[in-house]
């Protein structure tokens, strides 16, 4: 006997190419079995349609869960900082003179973007589960259609942060933060 | 083997956490009869049947009753093997993730201390895998096969993983089937959001077909619709190279299976019929005669899934057939043989192999056979006297030789050879020593510690001698020497009859039995 592991399709962009019939706009909740003939084995949870789908500002994050399978959040953007650190160098001013020629230039320029962002449809209960998103040591950003890629993955670090799990006043409305750089950063020409 | 038993190791086709302690205890004692403790013992590592790596302890974790306890913890290894696995965006068929989840079990070894003080492991000590080539696999007593999944749990969390995934199943599951995600209800995407969902199977399903059950906005029903998602399913199993040895039917082509259970293989070659692949039910297939050339052979392993065969990868070995060469001389001079004393002597023949033994008149004792370029000849020589060993022997071209020879069977020296038995432990006693082989026997059971039995050995001997020994306490060991060389070691625990393992007493020889500490 072998004990086997699955990924199952479960979102709508995998569902859609099995229920091309299913306008998944339209969909306020759906569930996935697994079949074995006609017996149900497995059921997923109950997935719920949340439209974020027009905004630019939003996209999902797949991350490894605790259990070494991906799991995945959608978030909003709600601040992006571009961060560039570089050093200097300085030459003489070049004779005969040339006018277009630095003096003190810049070099080994590097810059990410630190990306804060935030999500407002989990609540209390799954607070533990989301732990498994700000523990994650692997996450990646999922970008759709970049220049014609198609689907893809970016990967990103998700950076440490303190995260309110219970709180008294507001308590059914739970603001979930997270803030990541991309783990590769930007390519700087030299000369 | 100086492993002795289990004490704790994981039950057969249990699932258990990378990032949890996975243990296996042993009870040992040292090989050699050298002790309670011994100086090393080794836990081979097989992940998916592939040899992983090694953990060796030389401490004990504790002393027990005659022997030590040892632990070992495979999570470490487990943790450097598994890997994290993200499906394409989109993918819409369910797929199997053998990145994440592996088999495992342990092979246990022991050492002991040999005559030259060094460390020596029992057993096969297997081999790591490289860049160029295979692992090999060793020996050692086995642990139950076990599955390991790329998870962890929390100290709150309920231990057993398959019992703490089962707490987070909604709607409808069957026991063997578990998820590998935390998600509760309320699970939220987007419309064009890409998602899996994982899970764990324990019961060896082929998983094909999913059902959607769907509703809508403004609606309270759901609707539903099915459909097969199953991917194409892919033959794992894995074969070694193969190896092509000419006999007189042609070419026998073996391999070994790695890893896998194939439902049969295709063995398939150019010139026979016409590249048709053939059916191999094991793991060899006999070719006829190839032409002279180089013939390209390919092996694939077939795997028989939910009815419908789907082939694995396949291994080719060259075949490169040359002319025949004729025969062109065999050796002469066959020694004379001596009663009683094994015999073997080989002859080279000259002209392409496998060669043909035909015509064949020798004596009982004696075996003739073919092997690459040499006749062989052996066997323990019974009686005296002369004997005519003739044959004819033949190849692929039209000579044939016909070899005749007389050899003559001389008698063993009487009283060359001799036998003493000898006890150098101290608190102990040899009562008996049987079968007896020898004769003109000098001294007298028992034998106390110093004191020996002297006898001729006149006649060969071949099989199990029982010696029976009175330990006032601890351990010893009983060896046999052949010249002045260890060739046979029995642990010696109490009082009782212990037994030499079979083996060949010849005339000529100096044998000692010997009890030491």
């Amino acid at each position: 006997m072998a004990v086997k592991a699955y990924y199952i399709p479960n979102g709508p962009a995998n569902l859609a190419a099995l229920f091309p019939s299913i306008d998944f706009t339209q969909v306020a909740e759906y569930y996935v079995e697994v079949m074995e003939g006609d017996a149900v084995i497995a059921t997923t949870p109950m997935n719920r349609i949340c439209g974020c789908e027009d905004d630019d500002d939003c996209f999902r994050i797949h991350f490894l869960n605790a259990l070494g399978a991906i799991d995945g959040i959608d978030f909003k953007m709600i601040e992006k900082l571009h961060e560039p650190k570089s050093d200097t160098f300085q030459k003489p001013t070049s004779y005969p003179l040339v006018k277009t020629d630095h003096s003190v230039g810049r070099f080994n320029v590097k810059s990410n973007d630190t990306i804060r962002a935030c999500s407002v449809v989990y609540n209390e209960e799954h607070m533990d589960w989301l732990d498994e998103l700000f523990d994650s040591p692997v996450a990646w950003i999922e970008l759709l259609n970049v220049q014609g890629q198609g689907g893809t993955y970016n990967p990103i670090l998700i950076l440490d942060k303190k995260n309110q799990k219970v709180k008294q006043e507001d308590r059914y409305v739970y603001q979930v933060e997270i803030e990541f750089k991309f783990s590769h950063e930007r390519f700087i020409i030299r000369n | 083997m100086a492993i002795q038993a289990f004490i704790q190791q994981p039950t057969e086709n249990s699932v258990h956490a990378a990032y949890r302690p996975v243990i296996v205890r042993v009870s040992a004692t040292a090989n050699n009869g050298g002790g309670d403790t011994p100086p090393v013992v080794y836990c081979d590592i097989y992940f998916n049947d592939i040899f992983y790596k090694t953990l060796s302890k030389t401490l004990r974790s504790s002393l027990g009753s005659g022997n030590s306890e040892w632990a070992f913890d495979i999570q470490d290894a487990a943790q450097e093997f598994l890997q994290k696995y993200i499906a394409p965006i989109g993918q819409s068929t369910i797929e199997e993730v053998t990145e994440i989840i592996c088999k495992a079990f342990c092979r246990m070894r022991c050492s002991g201390i040999n005559d030259d003080g060094f460390i020596e492991q029992d057993g096969t000590i297997p081999v790591q895998a490289t860049s160029s080539s295979d692992a090999t696999p060793g020996t050692g007593l086995e642990t139950n096969a076990f599955y390991i999944v790329n998870g962890t749990l929390q100290h709150k969390d309920q231990q057993d993983l398959v019992t703490h995934l089962s707490y987070y199943k909604t709607g409808t599951w069957v026991p063997d089937v578990h998820p590998l995600s935390h998600r509760l209800d309320g699970y939220a995407l987007a419309p064009a959001d890409s998602d899996q969902f994982p899970i764990l199977d324990q019961g060896d399903r082929s998983i094909s077909n999913i059902r959607l059950n769907y509703r809508n906005c403004n609606q309270t029903e759901f609707g539903q619709a099915s459909i097969s998602a199953g991917a194409t399913p892919t033959c794992n199993a894995i074969i070694s190279p193969p190896t092509a040895l000419h006999n007189l039917s042609g070419w026998l082509v073996s391999w070994n299976l790695v890893s896998g259970s194939p439902n049969r293989y295709f063995v398939s070659t150019p010139e026979v019929s016409g590249g048709a692949p053939q059916e191999a039910f094991i793991s060899e297939y006999q070719l006829p005669e190839l032409s002279e050339g180089v013939h390209v052979v390919t092996v694939r392993p077939l795997c028989l899934i939910g009815g419908e065969f789907f082939p694995g990868t396949a291994q080719t070995v060259n075949i490169t057939v040359t002319a025949c060469v004729d025969l062109t001389s065999i050796a002469s001079g066959l020694p004379d043989a001596i009663e009683g004393v094994v015999y073997n002597h080989s002859l080279a023949v000259v002209g392409s192999t496998p060669l043909a033994l035909s015509d064949i008149i020798k004596p009982a004792w004696m075996t003739i056979t073919a092997s690459g370029s040499n006749i062989l000849f052996s066997g323990t020589p019974v009686g005296t006297g002369n004997e005519n060993v003739i044959f004819t022997v033949s190849n692929c071209g039209v000579p044939t030789f016909n070899f005749a020879e007389v050899i003559e069977i001389v008698a063993a020296p009487a009283g060359d050879g001799t036998l003493t038995i000898t006890n150098a432990r101290p608190g102990s006693s040899i009562i008996n020593v049987t079968p007896v082989i020898w004769t003109n026997q000098v001294g007298s059971y028992p034998l106390a510690n110093g004191q020996s039995i002297n006898g001729d050995l006149v006649t060969p001997f071949t099989g199990t001698v029982d010696v029976t020994v009175t330990l006032v306490s601890g351990t010893g060991t009983l060896r046999l020497l052949e010249n002045g060389s260890a060739i046979q070691f029995v642990a010696v625990s109490g009082s009782g009859t212990f037994t030499i393992p079979s083996d060949t007493y010849s005339p000529g020889n100096a044998y000692l039995i010997v009890l030491t500490p």
